[in-house]
């Protein structure tokens, strides 16, 4: 540590997006520079609820040896560090984001928990504010910084990025990953953490390929990993705050979850179709909420010509990329037996 | 009288003292921070990038 300028930074106001681009939804995310601010390398991974699964004082401290080799040799691999920072963002702090104007925390820290700006706010704030503005809500802002597992890679959380197992027909299979690679580049890119893993699919060009260089063993191969279009959409989202704001105002519901097969079966739902079960309504104190006459007990089977939403996040990111702001989507929902529709509004 | 008035005039300034934090203070007890072993700086990114300057050492900033 003492080799380190340490700072923590525990609020967002006046954060410079476009060098500061990390998951603000991580309960802790780490961003390694040199005082010229080039970017080594970043550490914080969460791939669900369980949020403290990925980080380990192990792999964290692989990652911070690995922005010290980088910072010993930064004459050397200052070009291949350059893809480290991300694209010019349109909002350049979380304060300009139109979807956080006049909520009341958006201010300089005042000395409350409640009383600055989240670093979640960041990502959120954006998509929002994208749909808000009628622009195209891109794949990289509702399934941001992909985990591994989205391309079959389950990864060591104690070690800097090496290869627990790679899954059957997965794109990382069809690239030669094996049980056991160690990533050492990605997009030209060197790799100190899982995190970079993410950075650099969060900014995959798609449908494109990205360059990997593992080792194996002593020898170092090289691999092309494939991404096609849709593969992000493997992934879920639904652990991440903006979920909450989704749910609210596109849907109006609390939590959604999935029927399993046997569900579907007794519901005379094809396995394949979707059953999207509503378990609750938001609490009163709610305010910015769909009024959807969706009820408890409602089972989601079919939205506009969809019914290959099968999961929670897909039906949110549907609702959210393709259904603008002032439009409406119409839900079949079984209920009681029988077949409804609920039509609802899009007022965010 | 003058030594009564010293006596109070110094307690409430201790008082005003210990009562006086900047911003960053009360943020790090509003968050019940712990004093680390050795100094982190506290929600100043551009104190970091100077001293990281001055040192030569690089980053590591913690959000949280």
């Amino acid at each position: 540590m003492s080799e380190f300028v340490t700072v923590r930074a525990v609020q967002a106001w006046g954060l410079d997006l476009s060098l500061f681009q990390f998951d603000g939804e991580l309960t802790m995310a780490v961003m390694f520079l040199n005082a010229d601010k080039t970017i080594y390398g970043r550490y914080g991974s969460r791939a669900d609820k369980k949020s403290s699964r990925f980080f380990t004082t192990a792999g964290l401290v692989k990652a911070m040896e690995g922005a010290l080799e980088l910072h010993r040799a930064v004459a050397d691999v200052k070009k291949s560090l350059e893809g480290k920072k991300g694209k010019a963002p349109v909002w350049k702090t979380p304060e300009q984001l139109p979807a956080l104007k006049g909520r009341p925390n958006i201010k300089p820290a005042d000395g409350s928990r409640g009383g600055c700006v989240h670093c979640h706010q960041a990502g959120d704030g954006e998509a929002w504010s994208m749909r808000m503005a009628k622009k195209k809500v891109g794949d990289d802002l509702v399934w941001a910084y992909p985990m591994p597992d989205a391309v079959g890679l389950a990864m060591d959380p104690d070690e800097r990025a090496a290869v627990k197992s790679v899954a059957a027909g997965s794109a990382a299979q069809k690239a030669g990953f094996k049980d056991g690679d160690r990533i050492v580049t990605m997009a030209g890119q060197p790799i100190i953490s899982i995190a970079d893993v993410q950075w650099v699919l969060h900014n995959a060009e798609v449908p494109g390929s990205v360059a990997v260089e593992v080792k194996r063993g002593e020898a170092t191969e090289s691999l092309k990993l494939a991404l096609a279009g849709d593969w992000r959409r493997a992934g879920d989202f639904t652990w991440r705050v903006i979920v909450w704001s989704m749910r609210h105002r596109l849907v109006g519901t609390e939590p959604l979850s999935a029927a399993d097969d046997a569900e579907k079966r007794t519901l005379g739902v094809a396995a394949a179709d979707m059953a999207i079960k509503v378990k609750g309504l938001p609490p009163s104190w709610v305010k910015e909420k769909a009024q959807s006459g969706f009820q408890p007990g409602d089972v989601i089977v079919q939205v506009d010509k969809r019914k290959d939403l099968v999961t929670e996040s897909r039906m949110l990111a549907y609702l959210f990329q393709e259904v603008p702001l002032g439009g409406a989507a119409t839900f079949t929902v079984l209920r009681g037996g029988k077949r409804e529709q609920v039509v609802v509004k899009m007022q965010w | 009288m003058r030594n009564v008035t010293g006596v109070v005039i110094l307690l409430v300034s201790v008082a005003a003292a210990a009562g006086f934090q900047d911003d960053k203070e009360k943020l790090r007890q509003g968050l019940k921070d712990t004093e680390p072993t050795r100094e982190w700086i506290y929600d100043d990114l551009g104190a970091g990038f100077a001293e990281a300057k001055k040192t030569g050492k690089p980053l590591m900033i913690v959000f949280r």
